[in-house]
């Protein structure tokens, strides 16, 4: 507690002293939390390890995929040690073992999980805008002007209405416009007011943390 | 008689002949510029020193009235903007009405009126602006720098035109700058004029340094021996090391003097009309950011609040909460998990213990998994970062003592599955997938994974409770969720799931926070709409 008393209070000083000295100090505290983080690493393998080997042991549901974790683990980590320069020919030029199994394996993995929130957001809005109250309708209504505008047919479709001056006005206004307002006003407003209530309780998060009067993160409620 | 007098008392005033105005009061111009300083710049540990001078007045005057032109010329391009397209609508017959029509015509007229304004205006401006520029003879000053009061002055620092440099130009509050108007402002780097003796030969043996490892590097992927450029290396890395912490003692040394400053003011065929006395000034660590002055002032005043609110809180046990329906259904998620005889999950985030967002979201565990113990549940609490992975086993396992519960514990309840986004998000998945949870709570920061692994616990039939300060996932959670704490309260629920007095009298200083920012948002936009620009310049050194 006393350590976080300290540090809470040197982080917080140390934004209006502008001297090298806290810099320095900074530094030397930033480098401290990458040793720790380091360290920690070993934590979480061995964490890992005794996860799955005791998933296997157990013979738990899918046990099989804690094979394929070891296996990959145990493959990435040997060759990234042993076949560090070790190179293979691909079609745009020479790369590491290690580079293209990760080319090959992991960024296809992660493109395949990314690509499936364009499912997930679909599902989410068909949820989300069905016009069941007024505040909901109201939310279809923008969401449909929103999505109207983003999309080159909707810009095109909305492009054929007639227009016409009235006082130096175009009435009805482009889409772009509309969206803009959407946006930049009603959003931004709504989201400012969040913003506010979360910069709000950041601080009197941090200083709860500081003076010790929240402690259970540290695992004590004492 | 006394009518007589009353009279003439009404004729006097008329019958005095006019008096003849009084001939109008000189203003003194000064011809020359005028108070010079040198100072170490305020609010920085740079090696920096400030010099300013109070400019001729003609020159700040032209300073304004090019403003004044640039933005009349703004003005009169956007009317003639306005009135060509008013035309070009004219001649391509897109309007559908007379009235219509009358109405855009009205209009052209209005901006054709202004815009003859304006241009008139621009011409007298324009004038003013070239008799300015004809009576400035001073066109441009020379900043000089000396290691000696009595030195010759041949290192020429800074050259600039006499209307250039302002210190208005620095965004500083009034009470670092003084007053900004109308001074001319110079900052010097000294360690850029007297640089250190020994950095040459240091920026040498680094770009020797960064060779030798390129040549490292290639001859490891061209499998050849480079134990010669490994022992040239660390040779080379002595070297560095050593002249780096000689070059900083010879910049402290440098720094440590005083050095001495002189200002020319030349005209267009640059002979010197005039010169500044010398001053000297030196470069100094700072120790506080006067310009953060108001910023600092009110953290203390808030910290102040927060104190005020929980001694208060502590006397007074009564303080109203407003209900928040997302942390009054924690007791029946975790209840319909121990129904169901299934798991509870708990998501931390995607941030590490750096981040208080991840904090919160460790303390509102606390309170969760001591819940879950009481009603003799389960909790799996899978993680991305291995030092809130060690946290929260500690938070988890004094939930359960706490709860009475101790051998109910399992030390397997927390665990790391991957440091890469996706991987975490895929492998919980997996997890939500086969062991159906009964309650799903997504408290923290989250990115791109807040949708995906909320849409698969909604799939999964879970109870779910989000709380999060990410404002691009809310609208997902709120989507995919059945309660989301929004914003702050996220950062409440601490406070409200264990109604202890002092955690409350802290959101009572929140809600006082938020009604001085919004006393500042309507005096702010009273201020505004009211047009009065000079306070306005004001508040911005406040804000």
């Amino acid at each position: 507690m006393i350590v976080a008393f300290v540090m809470g209070v040197f982080f917080a000083l140390q934004y209006y002293i502008p001297h090298p000295f806290t810099d320095d100090l900074l530094t030397g505290i930033s480098k401290w939390f990458i040793v720790i983080s380091g360290i920690a690493m070993g934590l979480g393998i061995v964490s890992l390890f005794y996860l799955h080997y005791h998933k296997i042991k157990r013979r738990a549901p899918a046990w099989g995929f804690s094979f394929v974790m070891f296996i990959a683990l145990f493959a990435m980590v040997g060759i990234g040690i042993y076949c560090a320069n070790a190179e293979v020919i691909t079609e745009t030029g020479k790369q590491t073992i290690y580079g293209w199994l990760y080319q090959n394996f992991m960024v296809p993995l992660q493109s395949t999980m990314f690509s499936i929130l364009a499912f997930y957001v679909a599902s989410a809005a068909f949820r989300a805008f069905r016009a069941k109250t007024k505040e909901a309708t109201l939310l279809l209504i923008a969401a449909i002007i929103v999505m109207f505008a983003r999309v080159p047919m909707g810009e095109y479709v909305y492009a054929q209405i007639p227009t016409f001056q009235v006082g130096g006005v175009t009435i009805p206004p482009s889409i772009g416009d509309i969206t803009s307002w959407i946006m930049k006003t009603i959003n931004m407003a709504a989201q400012g007011g969040i913003s506010l209530g979360i910069c709000l309780g950041i601080i009197a998060m941090s200083l709860k943390i500081i003076f010790g009067i929240e402690k259970s993160y540290m695992g004590s409620t004492k | 008689m006394i009518w007589l007098f009353i009279l003439l008392l009404f004729f006097i005033p008329v019958s005095l002949p006019a008096q003849e105005p009084a001939p109008p009061t000189p203003i003194a111009i000064a011809k020359t510029p005028s108070e010079f300083q040198a100072y170490d710049t305020p609010n920085n540990c740079l090696d920096d020193v400030s010099l300013i001078w109070k400019a001729v007045p003609s020159e700040v005057e032209l300073i304004n009235k090019s403003k004044e032109l640039k933005e009349l010329n703004k003005t009169i391009a956007e009317l003639q903007a306005k009135i060509d397209n008013a035309e070009k609508n004219k001649r391509d017959d897109k309007y559908y009405s007379q009235w219509e029509k009358k109405s855009a015509d009205l209009d052209e007229n209005k901006w054709k009126e202004k815009l003859a304004e304006s241009e008139k205006k621009k011409i007298k401006i324009s004038n003013e602006v070239d008799a300015l520029k004809n009576k400035i003879i001073i066109t441009e000053y020379i900043v000089y720098i000396d290691k000696n009061a009595d030195g010759k002055f041949e290192q020429e620092v800074d050259r600039f035109p006499s209307n250039a440099n302002w210190k208005s130009d620095k965004e500083w509050p009034f009470w670092v700058s003084g007053t900004k108007e109308g001074y001319h402002y110079v900052e010097i780097n000294i360690l850029e004029q007297f640089p250190a003796g020994t950095l040459p030969e240091l920026k040498k043996k680094k770009s020797e340094l960064q060779k030798v490892r390129s040549e490292i590097e290639k001859s490891k992927l061209e499998h050849k021996d480079y134990s010669k450029a490994n022992s040239r290396k660390l040779n080379l890395m002595k070297e560095v090391n050593i002249l780096e912490d000689k070059v900083s003692a010879e910049k402290n040394e440098i720094k440590s003097k005083p050095y001495y400053f002189k200002v020319t003011a030349a005209d267009k065929d640059n002979s010197v009309l005039f010169t500044f006395p010398v001053l000297s000034a030196q470069a100094k660590d700072n120790w506080f950011n006067w310009s953060l002055a108001v910023n600092f002032l009110v953290m203390i005043f808030f910290c102040a609040t927060v104190i005020w609110f929980i001694s208060h809180a502590k006397k007074n046990k009564d303080l109203f909460l407003r209900r928040i329906n997302g942390l009054d259904a924690v007791e029946e998620a975790v209840g319909r998990a121990t129904e169901m005889g299934r798991p509870v999950f708990y998501m931390t985030g995607i941030t590490g213990m750096d981040d208080i967002a991840c904090i919160c979201a460790t303390v509102i565990l606390g309170k969760i998994a001591e819940k879950v113990a009481q009603y003799d549940s389960q909790i799996k609490v899978p993680h991305r970062d291995p030092i809130v992975m060690t946290v929260c086993q500690e938070i988890i396992k004094e939930a359960y003592i706490k709860a009475g519960r101790p051998d109910a514990y399992k030390s397997d309840s927390s665990f790391y599955v991957t440091g890469d986004q996706f991987a975490y998000t895929a492998a919980v998945n997996g997890m939500m997938m086969r062991e159906k949870p009964a309650a799903s709570f997504l408290m923290g920061s989250y990115a791109a994974e807040a949708l995906l692994l909320a849409e698969c616990g909604s799939t999964t039939g879970a109870i779910q409770i989000a709380g999060s300060d990410s404002t691009d996932q809310l609208p997902f959670f709120i989507t995919t969720c059945d309660y989301t704490l929004i914003g702050e309260e996220f950062y409440a629920a601490s406070a409200y799931l264990s109604r202890e007095p002092v955690l409350v009298g802290t959101l009572k200083a929140q809600d006082f926070g938020k009604l001085f920012i919004l006393a500042a948002l309507v005096f702010g936009a009273a201020i505004s709409l009211a047009h009065l620009p000079w306070i306005i310049d004001i508040i911005k050194d406040f804000s």
